[in-house]
């Protein structure tokens, strides 16, 4: 979350081989900023119950 | 003196029924022709205004009705639906018919091959009448072949992406279409246009020829004027794919057999959290009344507990920007300044998320799913409006719609689940409203029956655009 700036994006999209301009840039930003602030507030605490029902065993422990 | 039997205009014609039209032409007292001639004309008048189509097939329709009254007249009838013409949005793949997912780097595309979705309905004996407007690639923007305007009044958005499919159906210029809805995209367009539209369950139609947004969270549906009209289309378009991997395999069953049973002693559930908060108050109004109607109908209102549903609008975002960038990224790096800017942006928003925050959404998605199937173990069917507010002005949604404005129909990409929007009354200044109805998977028998008690007992279906008093 902290890494993400409009410097980070530029760079990732040129990267990436994406010919972002600078209101690409800033449309971008803005919708992925807040997504990702949402999603920060949201980390959900209860996972148990979403593993698989098996379970690997490594072959040693068989 | 006899009376003379009233004149049936072209508009009564184009607004009856998929099942009232597919009756008549059984009977003989209408002719597959005489009805696609009606529906051209119809195009030929209001689409420049609604920009409903992006292609019409006038040729290629008249043949097709004329071959469809052949057969029926040979005693080939092929069911219900036979002579009556269908719409397909363009990012459907039609044989031999340009399908340009309204961009640019599509626009002289032609396909080799029919969409399965196409082909079932060409089974069922329905007509090509055209290829609906979309917001480019069912994310982006209308720069290319125009914005599909709102029947009920020409300044307001159809909402998207099935916008032309979505004002084709409530101005009669089309008898019923096809869509596809990954946060929202029929039943958006549904709710605004004031006509039904339904987000089938996952892997109930088959999306082998529809251009791909989000392989988890896309699915192909109907939009239509009736319940019953839905369900006669849902019927025709089901089934297994060999070559869509997640269409089920499930028996397609006669959706239309038990829509007349009512909903006296059935449970319908309205959350208690989330789908009523920040509501304009014509919509909150309207959907209230629709669920007290259901009670004086019969059935029982019980409350359903989802506190989790405020946590899908962002997660349903990451997972759709995530995968769409999976489609489009080789040919956005070819083709970055031919996509307009909305969809170009919104998908590329896809390089931004880490694996983490993938994961993270994919665990809320599991955490939501697993609520909302057990709400649903205890209720029939769940009610919520579809959308916020009544249709926005076109100079809103060029401005950037509110990005949540999907926040109560993306929760149900996300599982899955089957949802269909239907009318439930008008706003002040006359803008249809729609409620969401949503039941177990695969379990579309439920909102088809649910929904036609409403029908029922209502009239708004059976209203129309003021268009007649604009030409």
């Amino acid at each position: 979350m902290t890494s993400f700036t409009r410097d980070w994006l530029a760079t990732e999209a040129q990267r990436q081989g994406l010919s972002l301009d600078d209101a690409d840039v800033e449309a971008i930003y803005e919708r992925v900023a807040m997504t990702k602030a949402q999603l920060e507030r949201i980390r959900p605490g209860d996972v148990e119950g979403l593993e698989p029902v098996y379970r690997f065993v490594p072959p040693d422990d068989a | 003196m006899e009376r003379a039997a009233p004149e049936v205009t072209v508009a009564d014609l184009c607004y009856l029924t998929a099942a009232e039209l597919g009756r008549r032409i059984e009977q003989r007292t209408l002719s597959p022709v005489e009805l696609v001639t009606a529906v051209l004309g119809r195009i030929g008048r209001y689409n420049e205004t609604l920009h409903s189509y992006i292609t019409v097939c006038a040729e290629q329709a008249m043949r097709e009705a004329r071959d469809a009254e052949r057969e029926i007249a040979a005693g080939r009838r092929r069911g219900p639906l036979h002579g009556v013409p269908i719409a397909h949005k363009d990012i459907v793949f039609t044989r031999g018919v340009r399908t340009t997912c309204h961009s640019r780097t599509l626009q002289d595309f032609v396909p080799d091959a029919d969409a399965t979705v196409v082909g079932r309905l060409r089974d069922a004996g329905m007509i090509l009448i055209g290829k609906t407007n979309t917001s480019e690639f069912a994310t982006g923007g209308t720069d290319l072949f125009g914005v599909p305007r709102n029947p009920w009044d020409l300044s307001r958005h159809t909402s998207g992406s099935s916008g032309g499919s979505g004002n084709a159906v409530a101005a009669g210029l089309a008898i019923a279409a096809t869509g596809s809805d990954t946060g929202g995209s029929i039943r958006g367009p549904a709710s605004f246009c004031g006509v039904v539209g339904l987000k089938p369950t996952y892997g109930r139609v088959s999306r082998h020829g529809v251009f791909p947004l989000s392989w988890s969270m896309d699915h192909v549906g109907p939009l239509t004027r009736t319940v019953r009209d839905c369900a006669l289309l849902l019927r025709a378009m089901a089934g297994p794919d060999p070559d869509d991997p997640t269409a089920s395999d499930r028996a397609v069953p006669d959706y239309a057999a038990e829509i007349g049973a009512g909903v006296r002693g059935l449970k319908i559930g309205v959350p208690a959290q989330y789908f009523f908060d920040r509501l304009e108050p014509d919509v909150d109004r309207l959907v209230r009344a629709a669920v007290v109607q259901f009670e004086e109908l019969g059935a029982r209102l019980e409350p359903v507990d989802l506190p989790r549903a405020p946590d899908t609008d962002a997660a349903g975002r990451i997972l759709i920007t995530g995968e769409a960038f999976g489609v489009h990224a080789p040919r956005l790096r070819r083709q970055w300044t031919d996509y307009g800017r909305r969809a170009r942006t919104r998908i590329a928003g896809g390089i931004c998320y880490t694996a983490a925050e993938y994961q993270q959404a994919a665990q809320i998605r599991a955490l939501w799913c697993r609520d909302l199937t057990r709400a649903l173990e205890r209720v029939d069917a769940i009610v919520t409006p579809v959308m916020p507010c009544a249709a926005i002005t076109l100079e809103a949604d060029a401005a950037g719609a509110p990005p949540d404005i999907g926040r109560f129909t993306i929760p149900f990409n996300l599982t899955g689940h089957p949802a269909m929007s239907m009318p439930c009354g008008f706003a002040t200044g006359g803008l249809p409203v729609g409620m969401q109805l949503i039941a177990k998977a695969f379990d579309e028998q439920m909102l088809f029956r649910v929904g036609h008690a409403y029908e029922r007992h209502t009239e708004w279906h059976t209203r129309r655009p003021p268009l007649e008093a604009a030409a």
